[in-house]
């Protein structure tokens, strides 16, 4: 046990800390800060892309995909670094943290020849083709087929079906589908992992708005798209496997770096009860102390949990982080809308434009909602890591 | 003591909640949600509007004798709730609970005004000095304003710089209000007036409360019909007791909270008042993340009639000085040696 950085792992940090300062001071000033995640998406990729360049795009990769190999000390102290400067929310995030990752671990040598660097240098966007309309904490319920042709091109999968609250699709380059590949299966057997490309005819994007104005999400129709037969991670019908092993990832290094964004929410939180007299109040101070106490024990519960993962599984006490996180910053919201008072009902503009604690405000409504609701997550800590019967179902 | 409402209460209530299910329905809420500008708002909430003015309820707190019809605010607390349970756009709350009674604290002053707007050909609204944003402002052609609690005057709104801002509710239509150098068609000033301020505070303070209540109620019965028929896991999601649960402790909170707003109608005392802004407030707060979470994602779209809820409820709870201001009113109350009295 040592929590404390060394002196080289400090130097990391000094060489981290001037590249991004540089850069978001300098030609990335305008994305500094930005939450909202579709905010100015063509300035953001171009971020992603000199990210790549520099190579601080996916540190913990291997370098030949990209990465710098960096240990889990480096990637905490990036994470920090990063939120330090004001650099803006990753949209590259689903392909940077969640299928890299997964290609890396479960995926053969060609998948990762195929896909890794391009991740690694911001050339290919990627979203999550999980959620259906059936299917959202029942996820295993997917109907979305996939069948394999033998066409001019060689062996491929042709998919048919929806997948719902796609994130940021609009802008994907491919998509990591979970589907149904065996006729008449149910429940997670029969499920594969196909890695599809979206800019394609068969498959149609329709944004959705949420109550926020902003349509992060989308709607996406598969008919009749199309994807090369060695492009399905793991064993064809085994793909839930895989599926659930993309959500671990989830729960890695990623956490510490949006930790530092809630830090600095949190700041932001301060400085607005400073300005307007709220931090007067001893309700309002205390649910303040108490928003960081539970900032610090996310922390230190996040650098246990990175410390005992080792090959991309993590100990049961991973399972509760979800919970906890979601919880914390729905109430990190309430807590901002009872300092900012009843300004934070005026939008800053005609085009229903959200200041940022609001909008934190609104935002944070979904947080115990996507990744597995609050609901799901206790089913999951109570079957998994406590062990008790599973949750009866209605149809089998 | 008594703790229902009377036969004529009840019905009043019933005949705006009838009205209300004809006119102020989800689909009709988007309809004015979505209109581009004044004019087509304006245009998308007429049939309502004209539905609601042959209501009878013009004047309702205002004194017989000045043409009103003479009722007290826990007559209109149940209409209040109403009104909030449809997240109605219109400000019957605050011209009826508020705005008509503190015209007719001006009498004769105020005379031809309250005539007009009685029989609606005009409409009054009432911002508190130290408000500086008002709903519904730029439908009004007379405004009470003042920019010290010892003085009350009434303007033409013609003559008061207002300037629209969008709310994160899209059903409100905010303007902000500046008097500059405006002449009030009529001016009182002294300690009678710093009285009805506060009474006009105290009514609207409760009132919304009374509208959170209704929003409450309105999003936990979407919730509950959401939850009986959305499957997952070959069930519907309402069988789950983590669903049930979730649902049970929200309607625990509206109906502990009920009472509380009901004897602060009854009597407007500050402490009442002020614990019946917090009890709704966190009703409605934990209906409306109820309602979200078990709608899912569906529950975080635009296109669920549940935002329009949920985000009257959070602008409402705001208002007044919000949850801070109410508990530091019940501490003072409580430090102060007042509420002994208030006891009984």
């Amino acid at each position: 046990m040592k929590i404390r950085f060394t002196a080289a792992e400090e130097a990391f940090r000094a060489e981290c800390a001037a590249w991004l300062n540089e850069q978001i001071s300098g030609p990335f000033a305008d994305i500094r800060g930005i939450v909202s995640q579709t905010f100015r998406a063509e300035q953001r990729m171009e971020w992603e892309r000199a990210l790549g360049r520099a190579r601080w795009s996916v540190i913990g990769w291997p370098e030949k995909y990209g990465g710098r190999d960096a240990s889990l000390a480096e990637q905490v102290i990036f994470a920090e670094e990063y939120a330090r400067s004001g650099a803006p929310g990753r949209v590259g995030h689903l392909g940077t943290e969640l299928a890299g990752p997964t290609i890396l671990h479960f995926g053969n040598d060609l998948q990762c020849e195929r896909f890794l660097l391009p991740i690694a240098r911001g050339e290919e966007f990627w979203c999550q083709g999980y959620s259906e309309p059936n299917a959202g904490s029942d996820l295993s319920n997917v109907r979305t087929r996939a069948r394999l042709e033998h066409g001019p091109n060689g062996p491929e999968w042709v998919i048919e079906g929806q997948k719902i609250w796609t994130s940021l699709a609009q802008f994907a380059d491919w998509c990591f589908v979970v589907c149904r590949t065996e006729e008449g299966s149910k429940g997670p057997a029969g499920i594969s992992y196909l890695l599809v490309p979206m800019k394609q005819k068969g498959v149609t994007v329709k944004p959705i708005r949420q109550m926020t104005g902003d349509a992060e999400f989308n709607e996406t129709f598969f008919d009749g798209a199309r994807t090369k037969a060695e492009y399905c991670v793991g064993k064809p019908g085994e793909g839930w496997k895989v599926a659930m092993g993309t959500l671990a990832f989830e729960r890695g290094v990623s956490t510490l770096a949006q930790q530092m964004t809630f830090r600095n929410e949190l700041d932001l939180l301060i400085a607005a009860a400073r300005e307007n007299g709220a931090a007067k109040d001893p309700l309002i101070r205390q649910r303040i102390a108490e928003a960081w106490v539970g900032l610090r024990i996310m922390r230190y519960s996040a650098l246990r949990m990175l410390s005992r993962a080792t090959s991309g599984s993590l100990g049961a006490e991973a399972l509760t982080y979800k919970l906890y996180w979601a919880t914390w910053r729905k109430k990190l919201g309430e807590l901002a809308m009872d300092v900012v008072g009843a300004p934070g009902e005026l939008c800053t503009d005609e085009g229903y434009g959200l200041a940022d604690l609001p909008y934190l405000y609104l935002f944070s409504r979904a947080d115990t909602i996507y990744g597995g609701t609050n609901q799901i997550q206790r089913n999951i800590i109570a079957e998994r890591a406590l062990g008790l019967p599973k949750e009866s179902r209605g149809d089998r | 003591m008594d703790f229902t409402f009377d036969e004529e209460q009840r019905l009043a209530a019933q005949s705006l909640r009838e009205l209300l299910n004809d006119h102020c329905q989800g689909s009709d809420l988007r309809r004015a949600a979505n209109a581009r500008d004044l004019p087509s708002f304006e245009a998308a909430c007429a049939t309502r509007r004209a539905r609601l003015a042959e209501l009878g309820l013009a004047g309702a707190l205002v004194p017989a004798e000045q043409g009103g019809l003479g009722l007290g605010v826990v007559d209109f607390v149940l209409l209040a709730e109403e009104a909030g349970r449809a997240a109605l756009p219109e400000p019957l709350v605050d011209v009826e609970g508020v705005a008509h009674p503190l015209l007719a604290t001006l009498g004769e002053l105020g005379e031809s005004t309250l005539q007009e707007t009685l029989v609606g050909s005009a409409l009054v609204l009432s911002a508190a000095p130290g408000t500086t944003v008002l709903a519904n402002a730029a439908f009004a052609q007379y405004l009470l304003l003042s920019r010290r609690d010892d003085e009350l005057a009434l303007y033409r709104a013609s003559d008061i710089s207002l300037t629209h801002r969008e709310s994160v509710d899209p059903l409100r239509r905010l303007s902000e209000v500046a008097l500059h150098d405006a002449k009030p068609i009529a001016r009182v000033t002294g300690a009678t007036t710093s009285s009805a301020w506060q009474a006009a505070r105290a009514r609207s303070t409760v009132l919304n409360a009374a509208q959170l209540l209704g929003l409450g109620a309105r999003m936990l019965e979407i919730a509950v019909a959401y939850s009986l028929e959305r499957k997952q896991f070959g069930k519907a999601i309402g069988s789950n007791q983590a669903v049930k649960h979730a649902l049970a402790d929200v309607m625990v909170k509206l109906e502990f909270a009920r009472p509380v707003v009901y004897a602060a109608a009854a009597t407007l005392a500050p402490v009442r008042v002020a614990h019946a802004a917090v009890a709704a407030a966190e009703a409605a707060d934990r209906a409306a993340r109820a309602a979200i979470q078990v709608h899912g994602a569906m529950g975080y779209s635009w296109e669920v009639d549940l935002q329009f809820y949920a985000k009257r409820a959070w602008a409402l709870a705001g208002l007044n000085g919000g949850r801070s201001a109410q508990f530091a009113a019940v501490h003072q109350s409580l430090l102060r040696g007042e509420l002994e009295a208030q006891w009984a």
